[in-house]
């Protein structure tokens, strides 16, 4: 025999030895290979080298190779190989899919493999909830069962949190699924046996909460094993899964937490109700169902239809395979009751009217050969922090009726960045995911939410009208990626960028600031082409007008709403058009306008989302606005709401917001206590006054941006500026006397002295600076700093003397400068550069020439000096406050490598967000006040389906 | 890709199909250069995107290479299987020069006894494309079930398709391949110098 032939011979053997039970195994080969050991001895070799080969080379080349962390970039996997975690040592990932990071481990002490889930980061950052999880897992633990994936432990270690648990070879039950029908007696045997688990766990009373074919494993000995039981609870919002969401919108709507996965979400599941082990019942109808039929009895294209049917329609009974036994189809109808009540209340009935069945038929279920339709809900993720919150808010008659649902993300300072897809199927929103403003995208039919690798700092993203493409902003840059997979592309360098609208043709409209464009600062928008780049400027703003904002093109795609600030006569929602400069006022606004199919107008008044009808042809909003939801999250300073419309008869909101709180911190980041609580809105860019107690700061309250005097015990409105202008960035003198302030008006400013107690006259010290933003004041007295845009070089520093009053050009490179501050003895300026394409902090002497001396080396912004000048401090992309020493003698300035000191929820995060700045100052003593945004802001997107006016 | 080029590829891509193995050779660079392209940028990417499928690079040059163009099944497995040899090679490379660049020295691997051995993906790759030849001259027929399966990423049915093979026979094969290559780079060769 040749070495193929005898191969053949092998692999003959060696695939009939595997399709026997492996106690028959060895039996068999002795048979097959009668009396030549050596054929033997190959086989058997061969059968061992399949038992040890695990997942060896079932990933495809490139998808193995791209989980290979590149050099330089993030890690992908939490856990690398060799990595141990108590008494476990990974092994390698198992399953990097919709699972989530799930490895191979080594449990050195037993020897056994297990299998490790790693748990969100955001999860393992929280005590409270790891001790919560801690007790669930000793609860879970407890179960013993033969047909339920044991826990074995929780690990916390290398800043990860993850559960250890039985390792189970094998498909699920959602894959085999996929491949084929079962026959009628599998699927009855598999039903058998999920019930027999379901008991054990009812009888400790655990409820598995989110039950599904994905969660079902089905293992090489043909035994089920159910997986992640009670893990919905574990990571639910409290002890009962449940969080009440607070003031969430009109007509007390109460907003509850729910993890689960639509399509097997029982009735009161999806209304947000408590749910005991009945809703296990109903998940345990719907699984066996699917088995049976090769449908998912309640699965449909969207959300909105999946909550539907979840909750309004009953399954296809016709479906069923004609030869199902009797009592199957009635156990069947009893567990997918919607009323608990009247459903099944325990799972032994459903075991033994299966027992009773028997192992009837063995003919293969159904008549139907049909392939199995796509699935819709493969995502698995659904039992992390981003879980669903489902209420019924008013169960009218009206069809399609009225679907109101709460989507959680993950931590944002950034409230109003999403938006849903013009489609309906998805939303992006920005969350922090490793400690950075990131791109989250969320299906709306699934529960699965993944962060878009290359998006750190991601702001305000927009939709493609194809819904395959998603813009934002990031950095200096406007950047889109593609939804379908690729890193973000840029598509034109911009210095700050509020909001933006994809229209047809490739048409971005947006909003913010260009250096290749600066016109006479506000800008009007801007558009550029999403393939070609190139930017010109759409609308310039009325003379009236502060600012063209939040463009928001309609359906034709060269109409666009967008919003103008301004005076009370001025502000609000316009219609513009790329095809001519006029520009119509449609209604008074505080916010952006967002139009809603057919005809709706949204936009936000005082916080209050409303809705007018749209005549376009007329260029009018016609009738009364209606009150669409209360207390609506908007940024008073850039007019933004949180606000976002589909083409698809929905719309999504964020509500409000707690006026954000200036606190004080010490070098470690804890917290010492509040400055102060103002009502509605907070103060904000706060300035620390030499003596380190009085702090002068920003507040917008009614449109009208004022300056507010703080100390300990009082809070004095210090300027309102005259004619609707806006007081803003405030700075002290060097012994307090006096503060300096932009008073901005009309594309103007002016800056302005005035004594901080208050007494004499304003005294007018620029008449027209570069541009408002003032950002400090020597101590000596001489020199007011200010930063301004032009054309050719962005923007620059200038420095105005208070003895000419002429402004001059301190620093003008093709890069933008930003945001310069003197050091305390007048002869440095610290201040942000974009020169490397991220901006960081550099140094130059005053009055120069020379430098620039590099301070921050991963990004950095918002420069301030210590009180003595011997320390520089910034903000790091993260949010992570930094510290530089500064070594110097009488000739020499060289600042050691900067150093982390705390993580903030300063509000921008680390990001150089337009319009906000530096929102931190230090005091003499060192300490750090910082506006912070509160933990409570954290509120979960509001999604809102077939909405229709209650009196239209 | 602009129409020129696809336009020949559909051209040579007939040709082929009638059996001009002249078309086969001056195809190669032009789908290597699409392959290439669309790995690196796949590889580039900091962490997989799950909704991108790997195997649908392929299936991706593919189409893209057809455009206008309308070819037979039997054009089309013969793309595949082309497609997934330059993978292969593509892979390979890859693989190699990241090696290259992490350990001067070239690659040792050092198999941890009953850990049920897990290298490195670059180095498994590497050491499955060597033990990869030492089976095409075993079983041919296996060595192309683990090359479209593996480096061109293909589903087993597709892989049935392309090789006229029932899904059970693939099944079959790639369990008893992967099991013999598994033998033999934990038994076998498993350091460079």
């Amino acid at each position: 025999m040749n070495e193929r032939d005898r191969w053949a011979r092998v692999k003959e053997i060696f695939d009939a030895a595997l399709a026997r039970p492996s106690q028959q195994r060895s039996t068999f080969i002795r048979d097959a290979c009668r009396d030549d050991a050596m054929l033997r001895q190959e086989v058997e070799s061969l059968l061992s080298a399949h038992a040890d080969a695990g997942r060896f080379a079932e990933t495809p080349a490139i998808a193995a190779l791209a989980n290979v962390p590149d050099d330089g970039m993030a890690a992908t996997a939490a856990l690398a190989p060799g990595v141990e975690m108590g008494v476990y040592r990974i092994v390698g990932p198992l399953d990097t899919g919709a699972m989530g990071e799930v490895y191979r481990a080594r449990d050195s002490r037993l020897a056994r493999d297990v299998a490790v889930k790693v748990l969100p980061a955001a999860l393992a950052a929280d005590a409270e909830r790891i001790a919560r999880l801690e007790r669930e897992a000793r609860l879970l633990a407890a179960l013993n069962h033969p047909h339920i994936a044991t826990i074995h432990s929780l690990e916390v270690s290398h800043g990860v949190c993850a559960l250890v648990m039985e390792l189970i070879e094998g498909p699920t039950l959602a894959e085999r699924l996929s491949s084929g029908m079962l026959a009628m007696n599998r699927a009855l045997e598999i039903a058998r046996q999920i019930a027999d688990a379901l008991e054990a766990a009812h009888d400790k009373g655990i409820v598995h909460r989110d039950l599904k074919p994905a969660n079902i494993k089905l293992t090489d000995t043909g035994s089920v094993k159910i997986l992640d039981f009670g893990l919905a609870t574990a990571f639910g919002a409290d002890e009962h899964g449940l969080t009440t969401g607070g003031d969430g919108g009109s007509g007390g709507i109460r907003n509850r937490l729910i993890a689960g996965t639509p399509a097997y979400m029982s009735p009161e599941q999806a209304r947000g109700e408590r749910v005991d082990q009945r809703t296990d019942i109903w998940a345990f109808g719907c699984v066996l169902y699917e088995m049976l039929t090769d449908r998912q009895a309640f699965a449909r294209t969207t959300l909105a239809e999946t909550l539907e049917a979840v909750l309004e329609s009953t399954p296809d009974w016709q479906e069923l395979p004609p030869n199902l036994p009797e009592g199957i189809r009635r156990l069947l109808r009893r567990c997918l009751e919607p009323d608990p009540k009247r459903r099944l209340h325990h799972i032994a009935d459903a075991r033994i009217e299966i027992d009773d069945a028997g192992a009837a038929s063995e003919q293969p279920v159904g008549p139907r050969a049909s392939p199995r339709r796509e699935r819709l809900f493969a995502g698995l993720a659904s039992l992390f922090a981003i879980g669903l919150v489902g209420l019924l808010l008013r169960p009218a008659a009206e069809v399609p009726e009225l679907r109101v649902v709460d989507i959680a993300t993950p931590w944002t300072f950034d409230p109003q960045s999403f938006s849903l897809s013009p489609d309906g199927r998805r939303v992006a929103f920005v969350g922090d995911y490793q400690g950075q403003p990131t791109l989250w995208l969320r299906s709306l039919d699934g529960a699965d939410a993944r962060a878009l690798p290359g998006t750190q700092g991601a702001r305000r993203p927009f939709w493609s009208p194809d819904s395959r493409s998603i813009g934002f902003f990031a950095f200096t840059e406007l950047k889109r990626i593609d939804t379908r997979g690729g890193a973000p592309q840029p598509v034109t360098q911009i210095i700050a960028g509020t909001a933006a609208s994809w229209g047809v043709g490739g048409n971005i409209l947006f909003s913010g600031i260009m250096s290749r464009t600066i016109s006479p600062s506000p800008s009007g928008l801007l558009r550029v082409n999403a393939e070609r780049g190139a930017s010109e400027i759409a609308t310039y703003p009325a003379a009236q007008s502060t600012g063209h904002r939040y463009p928001h093109f309609l359906p034709g795609g060269r109409e666009f709403l967008f919003y103008a600030d301004g005076g009370a006569d001025v502000r609000g929602v316009y219609l513009g058009s790329l095809d001519s400069s006029q520009t119509t006022r449609l209604v008074a606004s505080d916010s952006q306008g967002a139009y809603l199919a057919p005809d709706w107008l949204l936009f936000v008044r005082r916080g209050t989302l409303l809705a007018q009808r749209l005549d376009i042809n007329r260029r009018t909003a016609i009738g009364d606005a209606i009150t669409v939801a209360e207390s609506v999250a908007w940024d008073p300073i850039t007019g933004g709401a949180a606000i976002s419309t589909s083409d698809a008869n929905m719309f999504a909101y964020r509500s409000g917001h707690s006026p954000t709180q200036v606190s004080w911190f010490d070098r470690s980041g804890r917290e010492l206590g509040t400055l102060a609580s103002f009502e509605g809105t907070g103060l904000s860019n706060p300035r620390l006054g030499p003596d380190g107690r009085h702090v002068v700061g920003e507040r917008t309250v009614n449109n009208e941006t004022t300056l507010w005097l703080v100390d300990s015990s009082h809070q004095l409105l210090f300027a309102r500026a005259p004619d609707e202008s806006m007081a803003r960035y405030p700075v002290w003198s060097g012994n307090g006397d006096r503060i300096a302030f932009a008073s901005v008006r009309t594309g103007s400013a002016k800056f302005v002295v005035r004594r901080s107690s208050g007494a004499g006259d304003d005294d007018v010290v620029v008449d027209s600076p570069p541009s408002s933003a003032l950002t400090d004041w020597s101590r000596d007295g001489r020199f007011l700093l200010c930063f301004g845009p032009d054309p050719k070089t962005g923007t620059d520093l200038w420095i105005l003397p208070l003895d000419t009053r002429v402004p001059k050009l301190f620093l003008a490179t093709t890069a933008n400068e930003m945001w310069g501050q003197f050091s305390p003895d007048g002869r440095w300026i610290a201040y942000q550069s974009n020169e490397t394409g991220r901006f960081e902090i550099y140094v130059r002497p005053f009055p120069g020439p020379g430098g620039p001396i590099p301070i921050s080396t991963a990004g950095g912004i918002y420069p301030r000096w210590s009180h003595d000048g011997s320390e520089l401090y910034y903000v790091a992309p993260d949010a992570t406050m930094m510290a530089t020493r500064i070594r110097r003698s009488p000739t020499t300035f060289s600042p050691d490598t900067p150093v982390a000191m705390f993580k903030t929820r300063r509000v921008g995060g680390g990001v150089n967000v337009i319009g906000y700045g530096p929102q931190y100052d230090v005091a003499p003593d060192g300490r750090f006040l910082i506006n912070v945004e509160p933990e409570s802001n954290l509120r979960p997107i509001t999604l809102v389906m077939n909405w229709k006016p209650s009196n239209p | 890709m602009s129409d020129g080029p696809a336009g020949t590829i559909s051209q040579l891509l007939r040709a082929w199909g009638r059996g001009d193995e002249q078309a086969r050779e001056d195809l190669v660079p032009l789908v290597y250069q699409e392959l290439r392209r669309r790995a690196s940028a796949y590889l580039r990417r900091e962490r997989p995107d799950h909704t991108l499928q790997p195997t649908s690079l392929v299936h991706e040059a593919y189409i893209r290479l057809m455009a206008q163009t309308r070819v037979s099944w039997l054009n089309r497995a013969q793309f595949f299987a082309l497609a997934a040899q330059l993978m292969r090679r593509i892979l390979v490379d890859h693989a190699r020069e990241r090696q290259a660049g992490k350990r001067p020295g070239g690659i040792r691997v050092t198999f941890d006894e009953g850990l049920g051995a897990v290298p490195p993906p670059d180095c498994e790759l590497l050491m499955l494309d060597d033990a990869l030849r030492d089976l095409a001259r075993l079983d041919p027929r296996q060595a192309e079930i683990v090359e479209l399966k593996y480096f061109g990423g293909l589903s087993e049915p597709e892989v049935a398709a392309v090789l006229s093979l029932s899904r059970a026979t693939v099944t079959r094969e790639w369990q008893s391949a992967r099991a013999w290559l598994y033998r033999r780079i934990t038994k076998g060769r498993v350091a460079r110098p």
